[in-house]
């Protein structure tokens, strides 16, 4: 039987929802039934969506691992990174050169590696150049990271283009997709082969992740993003809570480059480009900041919108198709801004308000949703502005955030926490 | 001159003013004592118009005041020397004090007050071209001070004068706030932790603790006063 | 010099010109950079006006530059009198920076003011992704890249006695440095770029001086949003139009800003020049097989990162001292 992506989404994460929030048994229960109830429907994906879909979904897996990355790194580690892609094409690379070129590389054995061991190597790869990137950054801050890692990425395609000898060059590398154990052969496709392998990849990194993040170290690398000198004061070690933090985040951007390669069958400098890294940064801002959830969620965003984005504009009959084929773009961006300036806290942070609900409770909410609307608006503030130009005219401009425009000095006398939505998430 | 009936304000959910109401008569100096957080501090800013209540009426000379913007409430002739002086750093001396009076007009006007505020601090005078940032901790509260004139208020807040600076200097200080109020008949609210030099030149003065209003009498009488005395006064 | 060695720097690989081997070469290349260095400074000033006030990096500059240059384009394309003449389009450019920059400051960036860093570099790449894939939109239609007029020739070239130089590129120079000079009279010597400046270093004593605050972050955002504009114009005859065109200006951009220091206004216009000027000489004189001008980018860029790492806050810029 087949189903459309959109009602397959729609009934997997509606009984999800339902099972996390009837009131019945612990919390605890209903968290990892939840979960199970979910991976359930993942499983069952390959066997209802057509193969263009089911490549959506692997992508989604895929991508949503590296969001992971990023978030461990800018999420809940503060250290705002615009080179995350280059790990991904790293971890890309590794699996295509270990897969296409070993005989020129006169490995030690020249027979075809196992797949999943690319992978691994991939990662650890990756994550020596996290190192390799982690240790300098120490000495940089804020936008100054930001920028250098901007400059990062930008550099790593146009190196690995020059060296083509090693890379192929502008061209890349092209090998041939790992196929199905013979046990499986006969019972699933090639892509639902790859899905399942991307899934449970994603499942085993998503459980080490959560376990590490909900421990100790998770609470050192919020701790040094909130702040470094209180966090030192604490007895961690910043320096190398940092450093691991890019540790880490290598290592995923790494597997899930190996992933990515691995499905693609093609791997060229275009493949992760300074676009896609600031896509990363994005997705992991819509789905959710410091969330796990948040980075799969930001991760559907990015693949959905560009293709689907387009059927909803279509709808809409005053524009022409051209230029139809041209807004999925403009409306990512869009996107990007809207939900930066709505909900601060992610699409993972609206769920994680409801998830404590109950169902009871929701629907007290819904009825209140208009004036939480208008509330949401007022706090755009040129919005508020043009309210009370309205009202007392010009020259009673000021936004209800009190105290300066600017650099968010003057809240108190004293130093106020300013408003965090990376403190939103788990 | 200035009427604050019953003013209460936040911030987010920390309320720094409960229900605060004082009057400051025209030509007087009135004082607000308090420790630290008590809410002086919030009382100005409200003032200022940087911060804006959440209940009660800020009056200046019969019209409301407290839904203003901050430089519409420079343009009626309230000026704020805010705590911890908040200079223009690199900006210089000179600068500091032209930008006192950026919202007038009045060229003669200015350059008289600049003379003025040169007479009151002849130091500034000397040190007119070097970077705020590079004057003593007295030499910058005066130039906060003179900045502040520079806009010719009717009515000047001063926002503890008196931090981090030696004991001969502030006194020299409130010397010359003192000295201005009578030759000008400036109004002055004073906010203050040092209580023992604020009433000395105060006619009134205001207690407040945790956001509220606890005492208020004239000067003299809450030098006297045995609370005042053990809390602020320290004898 | 025998053996191995010298084999080996003689070997194809190793060749690229000197620049003793001909000096006019030399003096033109350096010449050329100052002219592009101009535009990065431009660029720069943008990205430190912007930052100064308020701890901002724009990364959607070049994109707001790029949307104004296509938008000028689309104005001579049109034909309209006076206002298509390329001189005409440059003083418009600038104009519509103004407009556009102060727009951006007031729907886009207010209502992040004050959020935390992270906020507020994903808006600003949010701006950029919009800016580019609107512009893709309006104007990639047909084959790019597009042709941008300029009021001089690109190619007819001009002796200026040790090197002969197009007249355009002077005429960048000239237009970029008499732009640095107006803006610094602004700054330095009217009550409004008092006003800026105050602003800059403490917004909330500049709001107790009557200064309207928000009023003053418009103006910078439209003050930046013009240098970018004129730097588009002035670059595109140069780069051709497209809609990435400004791209690679703005990291060499922020290489110089970095480079000068993000605090430092005379520390963007050093390092634009510097960075001009070193990207023509190691683009010119590395050795093409190993380096050459493909790799001006990532060069430029990881001499950046190079000097970041020795002085993290620019060679011109002040620690930041921060309070805890």
């Amino acid at each position: 039987m087949e189903m459309e992506v959109w009602p397959f989404l729609a009934l997997s994460l509606g009984v999800t929802g339902l099972v996390r929030l009837l009131p019945w048994g612990t919390e605890r229960q209903r968290i990892v039934a939840s979960l199970l109830v979910l991976l359930a429907f993942m499983c069952w994906a390959p066997f209802v969506l057509d193969n263009f879909r089911l490549f959506q979904m692997t992508r989604i897996a895929v991508l949503g691992l590296a969001l992971l990355g990023l978030n461990i790194l800018t999420g809940y580690n503060g250290q705002v990174s615009l080179g995350h892609g280059a790990f991904v094409l790293m971890g890309a690379y590794t699996v295509a050169v270990l897969l296409d070129r070993k005989e020129q590389l006169n490995l030690i054995d020249a027979s075809p590696w196992p797949f999943w061991a690319t992978i691994i190597v991939a990662g650890i790869l990756a994550a020596a150049a996290g190192l390799v990137i982690g240790v300098p950054s120490l000495r940089l801050s804020g936008p100054y990271l930001a920028i250098a890692t901007l400059a990062v990425m930008i550099s790593f395609p146009i190196i690995v283009r020059k060296y083509g000898a090693f890379t192929g060059g502008s061209q890349g590398l092209g090998f041939s997709r790992p196929p199905q154990p013979p046990f499986l052969e006969d019972l699933i496709s090639r892509e639902a082969w790859m899905y399942f392998l991307c899934l449970l990849v994603l499942v085993v990194m998503v459980l080490l992740g959560w376990n590490l993040l909900r421990g100790q170290f998770g609470r050192a690398l919020q701790a040094v993003r909130d702040s470094e000198v209180a966090a030192a004061a604490m007895g961690i070690d910043v320096a190398r809570v940092k450093v691991l933090a890019f540790v880490i985040s290598a290592f995923y951007g790494g597997v899930a480059g190996a992933l990515l390669g691995l499905i693609s069958g093609i791997v060229n400098p275009d493949t992760v480009d300074i676009v896609q890294s600031i896509n990363y940064l994005a997705g992991i801002v819509i789905g959710g900041l410091a969330s796990i959830m948040g980075s799969i969620i930001g991760a559907a965003a990015l693949v959905f919108i560009p293709s689907d984005a387009a059927k909803v504009v279509a709808k809409l009959p005053i524009l022409s198709s051209d230029v139809v084929t041209r807004a999925p773009g403009a409306i990512q961006g869009a996107v990007v801004i809207v939900v930066m300036l709505l909900m601060p806290y992610g699409v993972a942070g609206v769920l994680h308000r409801l998830a404590r609900l109950r169902l009871d409770q929701i629907a007290a909410r819904w009825r209140e949703a208009p004036a939480l609307l208008s509330r949401s608006l007022q706090r755009a503030s040129w919005a508020w502005d043009i309210r009370l130009w309205a009202r007392h005219g010009p020259g009673t401009g000021h936004s209800p955030r009190e105290g300066v425009v600017g650099r968010g000095q003057g809240n108190l006398p004293t130093q106020q926490p300013r408003e965090d939505p990376t403190k939103g998430g788990q | 001159m200035l009427r604050l009936d019953r003013v209460t304000a936040a911030y987010g959910p920390i309320v720094a003013l409960r229900e605060v109401s004082l009057e400051v008569e025209a030509g007087s100096v009135v004082t607000l004592l308090g420790a630290n957080g008590a809410g002086k501090t919030s009382t100005l800013r409200v003032i200022s118009g940087l911060l804006r209540p959440q209940s009660g009426v800020v009056e200046y000379e019969g019209e409301r005041i407290d839904r203003l913007s901050p430089d519409r409430i420079v343009r009626l002739g309230i000026a704020q020397v805010p705590e911890g002086r908040q200079l223009f750093s690199q900006l210089t001396v000179r600068e500091n004090l032209e930008l006192g009076a950026y919202l007038r007009r009045d060229r003669a006007g200015i350059r008289q007050d600049l003379e003025r505020v040169f007479n009151y601090f002849p130091i500034l005078a000397q040190r007119q071209k070097q970077a705020a940032g590079s004057l003593s901790g007295g030499e910058q509260q005066m130039l906060a001070i003179g900045r502040a004139l520079m806009a010719r208020p009717r009515l000047l807040l001063l926002d503890e004068p008196s931090l981090g600076l030696a004991p001969l200097v502030t006194r020299e200080i409130f010397r010359i706030i003192h000295a201005i109020n009578e030759q000008e008949g400036l109004t002055v609210l004073l906010v203050e932790q040092n209580a023992r030099l604020a009433l000395d030149i105060a006619r009134k003065g205001y207690v407040l603790e945790t956001g509220r209003v606890v005492l208020s009498d004239l000067a003299d009488n809450l030098r006297r006063n045995e609370e005042v005395r053990r809390s602020y006064l320290g004898y | 010099m025998h053996g191995p060695l010298s084999a080996l720097l003689q070997a194809g690989v190793f060749l690229a010109p000197k620049p003793w081997d001909d000096p006019r070469l030399f003096g033109e290349q350096i010449v050329l950079g100052l002219a592009t260095g101009a535009v990065y400074a431009l660029v720069a000033l943008a990205i430190v006006l912007i930052y100064r006030s308020t701890d901002i990096i724009n990364f959607a500059q070049s994109e707001m530059a790029m949307f104004g240059t296509f938008a000028m384009w689309s104005i001579w394309l049109s034909g309209v009198p006076f206002f298509s003449n390329p001189w005409a389009l440059l003083v418009l450019a600038g104009l519509f920076g103004l407009g556009f920059g102060a727009v951006v400051e007031r729907v886009v960036i207010r209502p992040v003011e004050g959020k935390p860093l992270l906020t507020i570099v994903v808006v600003t790449l949010g701006l950029f992704l919009l800016l580019n894939s609107v512009a893709t939109w309006i104007w990639a239609q047909g084959e790019l890249p597009k042709s941008f007029p300029s009021p001089l020739s690109v190619l007819k070239a001009v002796d200026i006695g040790f090197a002969n130089i197009p007249q355009h590129h002077l005429l960048i120079f000239g237009v970029g440095v008499a732009t640095m000079v107006l803006l610094g009279l602004l700054f330095n010597y009217t009550k409004l770029g008092l006003a800026m400046r105050a602003t800059a270093q403490n917004p909330l004593a500049a709001r107790l001086m009557g200064i309207n605050v928000g009023n003053m972050l418009t103006l910078g955002w439209a003050l930046s949003g013009t240098l970018g504009g004129i730097s588009g114009a002035l670059i595109a005859p140069v780069l051709s139009l497209h809609p990435a065109f400004m791209l690679s200006v703005l990291l060499y951009a922020f290489a110089a800003a970095v480079l000068g220091g993000l605090n430092s206004v005379p520390g963007a216009v050093v390092g634009g020049f510097i960075i001009g000027v070193a990207e023509n000489l190691l683009g010119t004189y590395t050795p093409h097989a190993i380096l050459g001008p493909e790799m001006k980018l990532p060069l430029a860029l990881m001499l950046l990162v190079a000097i970041l790492l020795v002085r993290p806050t620019g060679l011109l810029g002040e620690r930041a001292v921060r309070r805890v």
